[in-house]
């Protein structure tokens, strides 16, 4: 899949969790520049993309990963 | 199933009725369950609204009186208590003392419910325990007592019985949806150790769906009857093409598949679940088999309304429905044709047809698994219904062999018997309370303990009625709560009937018999109301009709010196 396809999937999921059209959702976008992004979001995000694209993050992935080109290039690893 | 994600967003769903509220206390983190309730209930139509309290607060929660979850006014409080936390727990504790941990936490939880008692009206929803084994005494551990396993499931027993006890509680069986989906499923490691959540997302629907199965019937949702096909749903094969002798049913193969099935039903039936047949047969060929066929289990005396014709589906199930004067959201249909399924779903919105499997062999496993036939009542002394509708059907006939209503009446030799409310039937009342829509003038839903209350409260006159007439009994048929405004008023703050009694004069009769009583307590005055539901408009001013005096906005008032006696057909004993 090409990153670009990725990202954009990414930033679909992102935005339906959001449920907010003012944020600005780019690969620069983390959880330390918005307050919605709690740890109750990041598990709704990272199930999103699970179901997505039918992988698994670990455990240490779940705790690590904060922002949108992360997200990216631990999916991308995943299904390569 | 609905997924996590689909509940998640259906809970900013808007649901129009009454709101009920749900308090959710976990020993561990419960955000995602409690999403998950909501959601499910929004999706049900149940305008439910959840709060979800921080995790492993139940203790503070529940002992103080001045908490969230009280100030909340819940109608429910769901009680979660993770085996991953209470692991913990047990590890803890000295080891010395471990063989009596399910003793010692059980009472834990009857002092949870106790509180809840004391400080609320909610109703408990105990969600039971999961399962997990340490593995660290290997299998021996259904030897040893002192082994976690072992205890859990000591704990899940000694549950069953304190619930058994306590008619506040309600069970939700989170256990049996584990052993369905199995541990790997059910428990999600990293979701555990990233945010303390003992259930994976995959298992949060099931839950969700369990919780609102008991709420539903709590509100006064549940199904009543099931409308049966015959070919190659009761049996296989085809009654007219194949005859008596060559349809599949018991023995070798697969007519077990029916005999089982047929086992089911039967088995629902002696729970109190009404069975309809509804087939394009002629009469006589479908019949045939409940009087000749030696192996079939069901009987023509199972099934309450027969009806083999060559009409559409649709029209015979609106017949059965009119018969058995049910409402259509309790009526399940059960037929292997999707052709039958599609036209009776598109022509009757509010049935449930369950979209059977196309292998027979599954029909029953799938039908186990609806949990159409949820309850938070039971009758200790199995209600025959069938019977009563048999019955019914008689007195129908004998009814147009006369030349008025008055003279048929006058026939029937009716008896009224009136009764305080007492124990033996408490749950009975609280069945009626949930069960009866149309003849119901306020629609308060009743729990058994709540009766109970009313019962011994010396704030309330309650009665219900027992009608019996020359053919055979009614049963309980109606209810009235009243409650003790001042010395001089009573409001009644529940009326309801079963549909069996309608258009018997017992309304009427009841009513007699009330004024009496609460002129013989010394009473002036008796207030009433009307709640209009989209069910019970056959009721509306009723009390009007009966002289009392209509104060505007549904509210009516009557001076009991000036009541009229209204005419009835029935006696009293």
């Amino acid at each position: 899949m090409d990153r670009d396809v990725i990202k954009q999937k990414v930033i679909e999921i992102c935005k339906d969790i959001f449920e907010d059209d003012r944020i600005d959702i780019t690969e620069n976008l983390c959880s330390s520049n918005i307050d919605r992004w709690d740890s109750l979001v990041q598990l709704n995000i990272l199930g999103d993309i699970e179901d997505e694209f039918d992988i698994r993050f670990s455990l240490d992935e779940t705790m690590s990963l904060k922002s949108i080109k992360e997200l990216v290039d631990a999916i991308e690893s995943k299904i390569k | 199933m609905f997924s996590f994600k689909e509940l998640r967003k259906a809970e900013k769903l808007k649901v129009d009725g009454r709101e009920y509220k749900m308090a959710v206390l976990g020993n561990s983190a419960t955000q995602f369950l409690s999403a998950a309730v909501s959601g499910y209930a929004k999706l049900e139509g149940v305008n439910l609204k959840v709060y979800d309290t921080d995790y492993n607060q139940i203790e503070l929660q529940l002992v103080d009186q001045q908490s969230d979850t009280y100030k909340f006014d819940p109608d429910f409080i769901l009680l979660w208590i993770s085996t991953e936390k209470m692991y913990e727990e047990f590890l803890s504790a000295p080891s010395i003392g471990r063989d009596k941990f399910a003793e010692a936490y059980i009472e834990k939880i009857k002092k949870y419910w106790k509180w809840i008692g004391q400080k609320s009206n909610a109703k408990v929803l105990q969600l039971n325990f999961t399962e997990m084994d340490d593995k660290v005494v290997g299998q021996y551990s259904l030897k040893t007592d002192t082994a976690f396993i072992f205890q859990i499931r000591k704990l899940n027993y000694l549950l069953q019985e304190a619930m058994k006890k306590n008619c506040n509680v309600y069970p939700i069986d989170v256990l049996a949806i584990q052993i369905d989906l199995g541990r790997t499923e059910f428990y999600d490691a990293v979701l555990y150790y990233n945010a303390k959540m003992c259930i994976a997302k995959k298992a949060l629907p099931y839950i969700a769906k369990s919780v609102i199965d008991v709420v539903k019937v709590i509100l006064g949702r549940l199904k009543k009857c099931i409308i049966l096909d015959l070919d190659n749903t009761l049996w296989g094969g085809n009654i007219g093409d194949d005859g008596l002798s060559h349809i599949e049913i018991g023995g070798l193969g697969k007519g077990y598949v029916y005999t089982d099935i047929q086992k089911w039903f039967k088995q629902l039936k002696e729970n109190g679940v009404i069975l309809a047949v509804c087939s394009k047969n002629n009469e006589e060929t479908a019949k045939e088999p409940f009087l000749k066929h030696k192996e079939m289990i069901l009987r023509l005396e199972d099934i309450s309304v027969f009806i083999a014709n060559w009409n559409d589906k649709a029209s015979n199930i609106r017949l059965i429905q009119k018969t058995l004067d049910i409402g259509m959201d309790s009526i399940i249909f059960i037929d292997d044709s999707p052709f039958e399924r599609n036209l009776v779903r598109g022509l009757i919105s509010e049935i449930e047809v369950p979209e059977l499997p196309e292998d027979p062999a599954y029909y029953l496993e799938f039908l186990r698994g609806c949990n159409y036939f949820e309850r938070v009542s039971y009758d200790k002394i199995a209600v025959d219904r069938t019977r009563m509708y048999q019955i019914e059907l008689e007195r129908k006939r004998l009814e147009a062999s006369f030349e008025t209503i008055e003279d048929y009446l006058m026939s029937l030799d009716m008896v009224g018997i009136i009764r305080s409310f007492d124990e033996e039937q408490y749950s009975r009342i609280a069945q009626l309370s949930q069960r009866s829509n149309q003849f119901n003038l306020r629609t308060v839903r009743y729990t058994e303990s709540e009766i109970r209350n009313i019962a011994e409260s010396n704030n309330y006159m309650a009665f219900y009625y027992f009608l019996k007439d020359r053919l055979g009994d009614y049963g309980i048929v109606g209810v009235v709560i009243m409650e003790k405004k001042s010395k001089n008023e009573l409001f009644i703050e529940s009326w309801f009937m079963s549909c069996r009694a309608l258009k018997r004069s017992m309304e009427q009769f009841i009513m007699n018999e009330l004024v009496g009583k609460a002129k013989e307590k010394g009473f002036k005055k008796i207030t009433a109301e009307y709640i209009p539901t989209t069910k019970n408009e056959m009721v509306y001013n009723i009390y009007g009709k009966m002289g009392f005096t209509d104060l505007l906005n549904n509210q009516y008032s009557l001076d009991i010196d000036t009541y009229k006696k209204q005419k009835t057909y029935i006696r009293g004993v």
